[in-house]
């Protein structure tokens, strides 16, 4: 008896052992994670202010003198000015025309049944599953053929196209979970299905709607294949584009301290938007994946 | 009343309601129809024709795309490729997103701005990732050889770019790119297991890692279900890093040409354009029925015996 209860004894603490030095790992592993991508993001700021010689020299070091002139160089002299508009338009515009479409029918296919309204339902989630690289030659031939091409207007349709599926999915966990009493005392004092959903469900689902707006604004703003895809000129290119074209021009030239600056004007409305907004945009991740 | 009642209980449509559901509905099936679903049915026709996108006529040429696909070793290699991202991949940033969220569940300081800072790495665009990483894998002057230098592990320095290696690199800008979206996913699945049932393991003796193994992890078993699922297709999508990778000068190297990268540069890279858009939409067809045989196996897998709490 005492011999088989001793093992375990000797046992438990072995195994206290290796979980406390297990948490201690597992400690040091999240604070270095973090540490990572904080450093990263503080290198490329202060890599941006450098001047090209200190960026070889001394990869990690502090520059002397603040370098502004680097951003300049990025903002006026290589045109990341125009890009920076042209993904403005390009993304307000898309972001609008998904609300305005996607908002209207998510309220439609969350709240009411009526004949093959699950039959639509799937057919607008089954989106999310289709892989953009399938639909990509037969729509520039679309778009060629609606003289869509290089324009902003086309890559604006497009957008809105392939945000759709996400958009109804997210919004329409939003309205499912919005409570029914206003809408059923509305009904009653003879408000017309309309006026319920403009005068309450969508004031009661404004959360949801300002969540998708974040969500497509992100993806949107740092959307790249299409965007290549689609626009083919200079003057038309959106910040992502123009980036990419703008690393080509600066590593010929080595002027990596440009684009660097570069990276900072492509990274700082998405994560000020991210700093500002983080506690809305982790909740409606959760909303959209963390489904009943 | 009873009326009403029926209407909001099982929420079927009334007769004035017909014309919203008609107006409401129209404009997204019509632009959703237009722009997404009919190029997409297109491509499987594309796919069965010889087309180089310059004329309006195709050949018909059956499936010969597809032996031709099946016999071609580059596309063959993008399919190892996209394989090695998905499950390599996948393997790394899931277990380090539970890794991640394990800890951020349990009662820790600073939970929310680790949080915060584990996510953000997901809202920076694919281009400032490319470019970042490769200053961070510079042989010469990068931060990664240095930081081996500093420390004294002068015998792990290698050249991060050079193909051998760059297929394994490449997972670790993944994990770090896709880790903090996953982590918040489970995290947030995590922090919805009751207390109670915590409290009750603890009470029978259990440490933390057994009441993640044991009771945490089979109670969110649907929504990792949900996360692998994004997962997979995200992953056979993958293409901003891969392609900004190099900038535009050179097309990207074959350690990193995935389906999605080799059926661009078939159909519109710019150097070393193949104008064989027939073929390139065969890959995109290749591409959906990877998803197609996926999804449907990690459903099956994880949406069985679902917990009810």
């Amino acid at each position: 008896m005492e011999a088989a209860v001793k093992p375990k004894s000797s046992d438990n603490v072995a195994v206290k052992i290796l979980s406390l030095i297990f948490r201690i790992i597992a400690r040091i592993f999240l604070y270095a994670w973090c540490l990572f991508s904080l450093y990263s993001l503080y290198w490329i700021g202060i890599s941006s202010l450098k001047t090209d010689r200190e960026f070889f020299e001394n990869a990690w070091g502090f520059p002397a003198v603040a370098q502004w002139n680097n951003y300049v160089a990025a903002w006026a002299q290589n045109s990341l000015d125009l890009n920076f508009l042209n993904s403005v338009i390009v993304v307000a515009g898309s972001v609008l025309l998904i609300l305005l479409i996607s908002t209207p029918a998510a309220y439609i296919l969350s709240r009411i049944k009526f004949p093959f309204s699950n039959v639509v339902r799937g057919y607008v989630i089954i989106g999310m599953g289709i892989p953009v690289q399938l639909i990509l030659v037969p729509l520039y031939f679309i778009m060629n053929q609606a003289n869509l091409v290089n324009t902003h207007l086309g890559l604006i349709l497009v957008y809105t196209a392939i945000s759709l599926s996400f958009t109804v999915f997210l919004e329409m966990g939003f309205f499912h979970t919005l409570p029914t009493a206003l809408a059923e005392a509305a009904a009653i004092d003879g408000c017309s299905p309309m006026g319920i959903f403009f005068k309450i469900m969508l004031p009661l689902g404004m959360p949801g709607v300002i969540t998708s707006a974040i969500f497509n604004f992100i993806s949107l703003w740092n959307e790249f294949m299409i965007a290549l895809t689609f626009l083919t000129s200079n003057e038309k290119f959106t910040l992502p584009v123009g980036i990419y074209a703008l690393s080509t021009a600066m590593q010929y030239i080595g002027k990596w301290t440009t684009l660097m600056a570069g990276l900072v004007i492509v990274i700082v409305p998405t994560l000020l938007i991210y700093l500002l907004l983080s506690k809305q945009i982790i909740e409606g991740l959760t909303m959209g994946a963390v489904k009943e | 009343m009873e009326k009403l009642r029926t209407y909001f209980h099982d929420n079927r449509a009334r007769k004035e309601e017909i014309p919203m559901i008609v107006l409401f509905l129209l404009p997204l099936l019509a632009v959703y129809t237009y722009f997404f679903i009919s190029p997409s049915v297109q491509a499987f026709y594309v796919s069965l024709n010889d087309w180089n996108g310059f004329t309006a006529n195709m050949s018909y040429v059956g499936f010969k795309n597809f032996e031709e696909l099946m016999g071609d070793p580059a596309f063959m290699e993008s399919i190892r490729i996209s394989l090695i991202f998905m499950f390599g991949g996948g393997a790394i940033i899931f277990g380090i997103s539970f890794f991640l969220s394990a800890m951020l569940a349990t009662h820790i300081r600073f939970k929310k701005t680790m949080r915060a800072i584990i996510f953000f790495p997901s809202v920076i665009s694919c281009v400032a990732v490319a470019l970042l990483w490769n200053f961070i894998y510079n042989t010469k002057w990068g931060l990664l050889n240095n930081f081996l230098k500093l420390v004294g592990l002068d015998q792990l320095i290698r050249t991060w770019s050079s193909t051998e290696n760059l297929t394994g690199a490449m997972l670790a800008v993944l994990a770090w790119t896709y880790c903090g979206y996953f982590c918040v996913i489970l995290l947030s699945a995590l922090d919805r297991v009751p207390e109670s049932y915590i409290e009750a393991a603890k009470v029978d003796g259990a440490n933390e890692v057994t009441i993640f193994f044991k009771i945490k992890l089979p109670m969110i078993k649907n929504i990792i279900g949900t996360a692998i699922t994004l997962w997979v297709i995200d992953s056979i999508k993958e293409f901003g890093v891969l392609y900004a990778w190099n900038g535009s000068g050179t097309p990207p190297d074959v350690a990193i040409t995935n389906m999605a990268v080799k059926m661009y540069i078939t159909a519109f890279g710019r150097r070393v354009t193949v104008f064989r858009m027939g073929y390139a939409t065969a890959m995109g067809v290749v591409m959906f029925l990877f998803v197609l045989v996926l999804v449907p196996i990690v459903f099956a897998l994880f949406n069985r015996d679902k917990y009810e709490y």
